[in-house]
């Protein structure tokens, strides 16, 4: 059988998370609201309204597209695409086609294989970002189709990957990894249930060897990243079998339907719709400056370079994407940073029941200075107390205490009731007080009984 | 009836001379049914609005059918700053169906006649905006101006109409027609109380991102320093093929009473502008195309939404659409996206942007050399009605004169000059980016040097 590669290229919505919507007041928070109800004249169409930009908006696209190594177009300018939809009430849509806020960027992914163990690493070209704002929602009920314009106008990031993805695991650590980026950045929720985060894939495969990329199928509906999976890595199995059918593939767009676990055909493509884009009279384009830029650069902080610090401080890659999943990444290489000399390890094994440096660290120091044995730093955590360490003499002399006041269990040990040192445990502990721990006292009697 | 008269005027009286007025010329689309109060200000007058410019009051119908009984849920900017100024927003005036035309005939509730000469056209769109001044039934009123739509009506019915440097007024709850050519302004009997109403509306609005965050001066008083040492060019190609001999003479005319007043008078050229009109009519209905798209039967206006007959989303648009819409609207709907499609936008819409800047450019080399400019504002005197309603493109000559002011951003004024045969000649003043005053003052001294006002 033929070898096949598969080349998937995504097409992504980030919803950001500003105070109000790209271009006019409402409120940009409608989860849960009832239909209609956030919304204003100017996001719903009204005759003779205008949009004013949200610069909130332009500052998280910027940031966005510097984190995803753009480059930044220092005039910005929004257009408006023409088309006719229920959803879209002013029948034209506010976006950047010709002078989006970045373009030709590259990120470099790694992430953590299969086997939980080995680190992979791939690269992304960035196609272009750029700002619109978001159409309403259609809901189709048994009589009619109602509109909810609550979603109008709400800030969205399209981001545009070039054709480099290569597996559906890729694309998965790709889309964790942005998410990762936008809630490090702060500019969106990035949950992808919700719909704050969404993507489309353009998926082909061609046989190994052959250079052309094959039919380009829109894969839509992934509203998980589980999804997103799943439904690559059918539409890659569906393509090759089709093709080794000798059949041919055409450009169409298909939907994942989760219950039966497949792609479904929407629609064939017949030539691209032609939108019409001309530039958005209503807003002077967007001028950005080079000290705003670099203020914006120099604000960034990245999954990516948290982890290969983490990797650096000595902790394994494997623990690394642990930590990153449990949200302690920052704790840790904050606190290997203060204390150099902790063992990255121990440290890690800690870190899950702190949430601040400090607390931290103070801990690590007490375990530290005692010399304290997993078990004692657990009872440690529990109690707040430091378990006390036996001194090797008292519990000698305990021992012998016991032995010279009980010389018949002595004899009928010796003589192999063996289970009598449950007994003389208990009494070592009782004439110790507490402090001396069974294993060490079973260690002693058994040395002096053998004796 | 001038501002300061309407002043003292009894409002019952001035609806019933606003309602007489309307039987006679078709000026109105709504009135006020008692009347209303007059607030404190410089303004403090009733006033009579275009009927594209959204208030709560009284529906906003731009004249089109699709519009019928619209009632908007905000009121433009304008509005609320007329009020501040103590006017009374008193009723609706007549308009080219979206304020496309130059006769107000496109008006889907009928054409609006001129108060000089009723059977003639007020020019348009904003026609019924010049004839309610014209018929002396208001003080003032608002029109807009895209291509020429408040100084071309005025210049027909013999009345000042002044457009202001885009970026000026706020265009906030305009109806937008082209949105980087509209600006709102006022139509008057004087000069002075066209500087007094500017002033009032002008200003820096947050809802509106294309306004300029620039002072408002003082028009009135700026505007009444002397002329003298102030430059008037006349450019040659204003002045050319197209224009009626009549129409050339008045301004001719003009230009010496200025000269006697003070001014000097210089000859320019402004040599592209002779592709303004062809450049405007790619612009405008590229971005009506796009502005107008939203009259789709869903949200607001009238739908063919509840025809039982209609399966599609398509074709409920293109009912709602084809049963609603005028044809000029139509043709321009259909222009400007023929003019914005893939494969053409370069030749028509790209380039159109380009021959704009070298308008603008043109007029930026006249000003270093120039206070002002002076030229007719209309080719001809009012037409009668009926007389262009067929034929597009001569009605599209109509804003020949007026349209390379919109182009450029810069503000402009007609005032009368004269009549030819018994009909009124516009005077246009065109000034630089914010040079409202200059033009004022130059309108005002000419006005106060003849008494055809008094006419």
């Amino acid at each position: 059988m033929t070898e096949y590669i598969p080349t998937i290229g995504l097409e992504i919505h980030v919803q950001l998370s500003t105070k109000s919507k790209m271009f006019c007041r409402c409120d940009n928070n409608a989860e849960g609201k009832e239909p209609n109800t956030v919304v204003c004249p100017l996001c719903m169409g009204f005759p003779g309204v205008l949009p004013v930009g949200n610069a909130t908006a332009v500052e998280y696209g910027v940031k966005t597209a510097l984190a995803l190594g753009c480059a930044i177009n220092k005039f910005q300018r929004f257009d408006r695409k023409n088309y006719f939809y229920p959803d879209l009430p002013k029948a034209y849509q506010i976006s950047q086609f010709f002078f989006p806020v970045g373009e030709h960027g590259s990120v470099a992914i790694d992430y953590l294989g299969l086997d939980r163990k080995t680190k992979k690493e791939f690269k992304v070209g960035i196609n272009r970002i750029h700002l619109e704002e978001d159409a309403g929602k259609l809901i189709h009920t048994k009589d009619a189709t109602l509109v909810d314009f609550n979603r109008c106008g709400t800030p969205l990031m399209e981001i545009v990957t070039e054709p480099d993805i290569n597996s559906p695991e890729e694309a998965k650590a790709f889309m964790q990894e942005l998410q990762r980026v936008v809630r490090s950045l702060g500019v969106s929720f990035a949950d992808m249930e919700k719909g704050h985060l969404r993507v489309d894939a353009n998926v082909s495969v061609r046989p190994k060897g052959q250079k052309e990329l094959g039919a380009k199928i829109e894969v839509k509906n992934m509203n998980s990243f589980k999804f997103m999976e799943q439904a690559l890595k059918f539409e890659i199995e569906r393509q090759i079998k089709v093709l080794e059918a000798g059949e041919k593939l055409q450009q169409e767009t298909r939907g994942w339907d989760s219950k039966s676990g497949t792609t479904i055909l929407q629609r064939v493509k017949e030539g691209s719709i032609d939108y019409r884009y001309f530039p958005e009279p209503d807003l002077p384009p967007v001028v950005l400056t080079d000290d705003q830029i670099s203020q914006w650069q120099n604000s960034i902080g990245l999954p990516s370079t948290l982890r290969a610090t983490a990797e650096r401080k000595g902790l394994p890659y494997s623990r690394v994407f642990e930590l990153q999943d449990k949200d302690k990444l920052m704790l840790f290489v904050g606190v290997m940073h203060m204390r150099v000399e902790l063992n990255p390890i121990q440290v890690a094994n800690w870190i899950e029941k702190f949430d601040n440096e400090e607390k931290l660290i103070e801990f690590m120091d007490v375990v530290g200075k005692h010399n304290l044995s997993p078990a004692a730093a657990q009872k440690y955590w529990e109690t707040g107390q430091i378990p006390k360490v036996m001194d090797e003499a008292v519990l000698k002399q305990a021992v012998e205490q016991v032995l010279t006041n009980n010389p018949d269990v002595v004899a009928r040990y010796k003589a192999g009731e063996t289970k009598l040192i449950g007994f003389l445990i208990g009494q070592v502990i009782k004439q110790a007080g507490s402090g001396a721990d069974p294993a060490s006292v079973a260690a002693q009697l058994n040395k002096l009984l053998a004796q | 009836m001038n501002i300061e008269e309407a002043k003292k005027v009894d409002l019952k009286k001035f609806l019933i001379d606003v309602q007489s007025a309307h039987e006679k010329f078709n000026i109105l689309l709504s009135i006020a049914e008692r009347p209303g109060k007059l607030g404190k200000g410089d303004l403090a007058v009733p006033c009579l609005i275009k009927d594209n410019i959204v208030t709560i009051e009284y529906p906003t119908t731009c004249a089109s059918k699709i519009l019928a009984g619209f009632e908007s849920p905000y009121e433009a900017t304008v509005i609320t700053k007329l009020k501040q100024a103590g006017a009374w927003v008193a009723g609706k005036l007549n308009l080219d169906e979206f304020a496309m035309g130059s006769s107000t005939e496109n008006s889907a509730f009928g054409a609006t006649k001129n108060p000089v000469d009723p059977t003639r056209v007020p020019g348009g769109s904003s026609g019924g905006s010049a004839a309610a001044v014209a018929a002396g039934v208001t003080p003032f009123s608002l029109g807009s101006d895209t291509g020429g739509s408040i100084r071309q009506p005025a210049a027909f019915c013999g009345v000042v109409g002044m457009k202001p440097t885009y970026g000026r007024v706020s265009r906030y709850g305009l109806v937008a027609m082209a949105s980087s050519l509209d600006q709102i302004g006022p139509i008057t009997n004087t000069v002075e109380d066209c500087a007094l109403v500017l002033k009032v509306i002008s200003g820096h609005d947050p809802l509106d991102a294309t306004s300029l965050d620039v002072p408002v001066p003082d028009y009135v008083a700026e505007m009444k320093q002397d002329i003298k040492g102030l430059t008037v060019g006349v450019p040659k190609e204003f002045f050319g093929d197209g224009v009626d001999k009549g129409v050339i003479e008045k301004v001719r005319e003009a230009i010496k009473q200025l000269e006697k007043s003070g001014a000097k008078i210089k000859e320019v050229s402004l040599p592209n502008s002779r592709y303004a009109l062809a450049t405007y009519y790619i612009i405008q209905p590229a971005e009506v195309s796009a502005n107008l798209a939203r009259f789709d039967g869903v949200k607001y206006g009238a739908s063919e939404g509840t025809d039982e007959n209609i399966e599609t989303i398509e074709e409920m648009y293109r009912k709602t659409r084809a049963k609603y819409l005028g044809d000029e609207v139509k043709r321009r709907i259909m222009l400007g996206t023929y003019a914005t499609s893939a494969g053409f936008r370069d030749a028509y819409y790209d380039r159109a942007r380009k021959v704009a800047t070298l308008i603008k450019q043109d007029f930026d080399h006249a000003f270093k050399e120039v206070d002002v400019l002076i030229t007719p504002t209309t080719p001809t005197t009012a037409f009668k009605l009926g007389e262009n309603s067929t034929d597009p493109l001569k009605m599209y000559m109509s804003d020949l004169l007026t349209v390379p002011a919109n182009i450029a951003g810069i503000p402009a004024i007609s005032i009368p000059c004269g009549q030819v045969d018994n009909l009124p000649v516009g005077l246009q003043i065109m000034g630089p980016q914010l040079g409202e005053s200059k033009v004022l003052q130059i309108a005002y001294a000419y006005e106060q040097s003849t008494d055809w006002r008094q006419l």
